[in-house]
């Protein structure tokens, strides 16, 4: 069963299935990407789970959730193209298991005591810009990850990609306790709000709880349009560190894709170059037949409309992995029915794979109803339906943008 | 066949041995539209020293995992083409214990299956594929090389062991890897991937019956020899108490570890590791005062990160931080660890939310899969009494449980930012 229920301030998103042993009621706070942002919200959001006027500590917040039988109760960050979503969410276990009364009612009634009661304070505001910061750095001292960032900004200062969702180090160490307050206000008041429920059965009694508890009042609601567009630059940026391996990231552009193409044909044709499979044309022509890398891979970055293709080789393959990779991509009309078919069967299958996960089942409903994206159904039957030549035809339409080596030159025999 | 059913929260898993000695375990499940194979062979890294026809056989560290890349090699050609015709997943992983074979589908369930069991249980290894396959390991292992994380790791596990092959890194080192021969490769075949010393475990909606009809018919009886491993003798002191060193980091950390015999306390293995958890959960866990004390006080930069390694008969109780001052880091963990008393209602309520957590633990039925092949790599048996378990879980145990982990023999590595 699903509703899509309209509020004045929200629209609540309630689906059921039998499959789980769990409820999941999540909020996702949408907001424009401002890079000026993130640092303080991510602070804001750790700090909402330290401190609160009615559970003083973070231990009553935590000691609170265990004698709720432990719901996983935090909040997760992610960025759609020009959107970021802040998810709040809480996975409980499923009423009928526990002998209490009002079990339901007491976990929405403590999931908002926790959101609308904040009690921020200097002290633990020092600790959370201490922990962002140390995170920050897991993700400078990952030659992947901080690869990935300094690639982007490279490319564009203004690329959100370029920026880590948690901002920068020098954002995090300006945040002063009236920016979190402040932050916080605009977070609660301005953000669009889709609020989701999980449930096994329909019951117009979870619809007047949340109800009760949510105190939202001042919200807009507005239909969301994710795509950017990545600026192309044609150029090659070379650094060096002290790594024992170096990373190549090339990076492609789509123009004019349609609705479909931009779905399902460009999955597809991403899927068949560079999916996580031995099978994948990249992985056979650089591992299989080269052994040149472990892994190479493509991202579709949807709604940033591009193609990122990924690999870590030894300093003197670098060219000969460009080299691969180029002559891979624009021979990439010589593919076979049975390469096609064999990544359609893949995708298929990795639809089936998250049947069983709340999270995605959730996330799933909630964007086919904003009309982001088709549903697993409609997902299987364009699969199986699409022809080879619509996914040869995405190469007409995929411009190369620039490429990034990062060496690595702490082996010299490599 | 026989039923396992899971106390309290009414699971079943059905059992079969078959004639070869392959033990199979089955979780049905009706609301899953896939199908998840997991093959479990019972070696890992660790395993680099074993008797094999009355020879002791010494292997360079690394060789369960180049073997695991190896078997994706068949006489007709590769795994990976037949499964990607049949729209299925298939991927292997290695550890310190185990290697495990996965398959994922969506049809042809049975189909899939015994290809599976032929793959892995019928052998093919040449130089030629040895030699390609080197190239493409060596790759995987500097992509190691350059993750501080697990160089970090391995360097403490090199410190708080002395001989136990779980230090050593499961695919190697580079010199390791180029040292690999065809016959380590066939030694190790020979001695481990036998079918008494696999498990298969399978969930989706199977019809368990057909299936196990299946498997009776594909199999054939064995007379194989026990596995002799040799495992060398562990002290339980550690090899080293201290040792700082630089990386390409931007923070002080620390990795502090309080290593202890399984043998110290009259507790089962899985007694002994549910104890261990609980007690790392209220030193350390989101209820503990330590994390108040983080939050509130300027010593840590963030909470810190608690959790177990394992060697053949010990276990290392784990820390890892950051701090500005790591020796003061240090001082303030090592008293809080000596000062530190269990209150029982934080106690009663951690059992509470393990019997919570046990419910749940079963909704996505490829997880279960998961779930069990842990319970047969750890234990070698399905848990399902863990219900009673928890109930007899008493106070006076975990005490006597901190006070061994605290007077145990410890060790620290310091990694500091290279300059």
């Amino acid at each position: 069963m699903t509703s899509l229920i309209e509020f004045d301030n929200y629209n609540l998103h309630f689906h059921t299935s039998d499959k789980f042993k769990t409820f999941l009621f999540h909020i996702n706070f949408i907001n424009e990407y401002d890079f000026k942002r993130l640092s303080v919200r991510e602070a804001m959001l750790r700090l909402l789970f330290l401190n609160n006027k009615k559970y003083k500590t973070s231990l009553d917040i935590s000691k609170k959730c265990e004698d709720l039988y432990d719901p996983y109760f935090y909040f997760e960050q992610y960025r759609m193209g020009k959107y970021v979503f802040s998810n709040i969410f809480i996975k409980f276990i499923d009423p009928k298991y526990v002998n209490v009364d009002d079990y339901f009612e007491s976990i929405i009634e403590y999931y908002f005591d926790v959101i609308f009661n904040p009690n921020f304070s200097e002290e633990s505001l020092l600790f959370v810009k201490n922990s962002i910061t140390s995170d920050l750095y897991s993700i400078l001292d990952d030659p992947g990850r901080s690869s990935l960032l300094d690639f982007y900004s490279c490319l564009d200062k203004n690329d959100p990609r370029g920026v880590s969702l948690l901002g920068t180090i020098e954002d995090v160490n300006s945040i002063t306790l009236d920016d979190i307050k402040s932050e916080y206000e605009k977070f609660i008041n301005e953000s669009i709000l889709e609020v989701s429920l999980v449930t096994d059965k329909y019951n117009k009694d979870y619809i007047d709880i949340i109800n009760k508890y949510s105190k939202f009042n001042k919200n807009k609601k507005e239909k969301i349009n994710p795509y950017r567009d990545t600026l192309n630059v044609n150029k090659e940026f070379v650094k060096e560190k002290d790594y024992s391996q170096s990373t190549l990231i090339m990076l492609y552009n789509f123009n004019d894709l349609t609705e479909k193409e931009k779905n399902i044909t460009t999955l597809l044709f991403s899927e068949i170059l560079g999916g996580y499979s031995v099978n994948a044309i990249l992985n056979t022509k650089l591992r299989e037949e080269n052994s040149i890398c472990y892994g190479v891979n493509s991202n579709y970055e949807k709604y940033d409309n591009s193609l990122r293709i990924f690999t870590s080789v030894s300093i003197n393959n670098i060219d000969k992995a460009i080299e691969l990779i180029k002559s891979t991509v624009n021979g990439f009309k010589s593919i076979t029915e049975d390469d096609m078919n064999n990544a359609v069967k893949r995708l298929i299958l990795s639809l089936k794979s998250s049947d069983n996960n709340i999270f995605s089942f959730a996330g799933e409903k909630l964007f086919t109803d904003l009309g982001i994206i088709y549903d697993s159904k409609k997902k299987e039957e364009c699969l199986k339906d699409i022809t080879i030549d619509e996914v040869i035809s995405i190469l007409d339409k995929l411009e190369y943008n620039s490429c990034y080596i990062l060496k690595g030159v702490k082996n010299e025999e490599n | 066949m026989k039923k396992i059913n899971f106390i309290n929260i009414n699971e079943t898993v059905f059992h079969e041995e078959l004639p070869s000695g392959l033990n199979v375990y089955i979780y049905p499940s009706d609301k899953s539209s896939l199908y998840d194979m997991k093959l479990i062979v019972h070696v890992g890294s660790r395993d680099n020293t074993f008797y094999l026809d009355g020879k002791e056989i010494h292997i360079p560290n690394g060789v369960a995992h180049f073997l695991e890349h190896l078997t994706f090699n068949t006489k007709d050609g590769k795994v990976e083409d037949y499964y990607s015709s049949k729209g299925a997943y298939v991927n292997a992983s290695t550890n310190f214990d185990n290697t495990t074979y996965t398959v994922r589908c969506n049809d042809s369930f049975l189909d899939n299956l015994i290809y599976l069991l032929n793959f892995v249980t019928e052998p093919y290894y040449t130089k030629e594929l040895v030699e390609n396959e080197r190239g493409i390991i060596l790759e995987e292992i500097l992509t190691h090389m350059n993750m501080v994380d697990e160089k970090f790791y391995y360097k403490f596990c090199d410190n708080v062991f002395v001989n136990d092959s779980n230090k050593y890194q499961v695919g190697g080192i580079d010199t390791d890897v180029k040292s690999i021969s065809l016959d380590d490769i066939v030694n190790t075949y020979d001695c481990f991937y036998k079918k008494n010393n696999m498990d298969l475990v399978l969930t989706g909606n199977i019809d368990v019956e057909d299936t196990i009809n299946k498997l009776i018919e594909w199999d054939k009886k064995e007379n194989n020899e026990d596995i002799k491993r040799i495992i060398s003798d562990e002290s339980d002191s550690v090899n080293k108490e201290s040792e700082t060193y630089t990386d390409l980091v931007s923070s002080k950390r620390m990795m502090l570890g309080y290593k202890l015999s399984r043998e110290s306390i009259d507790l089962t293995n899985i007694e002994f590791d549910i104890y261990s958890s609980v007690l790392s959960d209220l030193m350390f866990g989101e209820t503990s005062d330590i994390r108040l004390f983080c939050e509130k006080e300027d010593l840590f930069n963030d909470y810190i990160d608690s959790f177990f390694i394992d060697g053949f008969k010990h276990k290392v109780l784990t820390l890892e931080f950051e701090s500005e001052d790591l020796d003061k880091a240090y001082d303030f963990i090592s008293k809080y660890i000596k000062e530190f008393k269990i209150n029982e209602d934080d106690f009663k309520r951690k059992i509470k939310v393990l019997k919570s957590h046990l419910i749940t633990s079963f909704e996505d039925p490829k997880n279960v899969g998961g779930m069990l092949s842990r319970h047969l790599v750890k234990y070698n048996r399905i848990i399902n009494d863990y219900y009673d378990i928890f109930d007899s879980l008493n106070i006076d145990k975990i005490n006597e449980l901190l006070d061994l982990y605290r007077n145990s023999s410890s060790s620290y590595i310091k990694l500091l930012p290279m300059k």
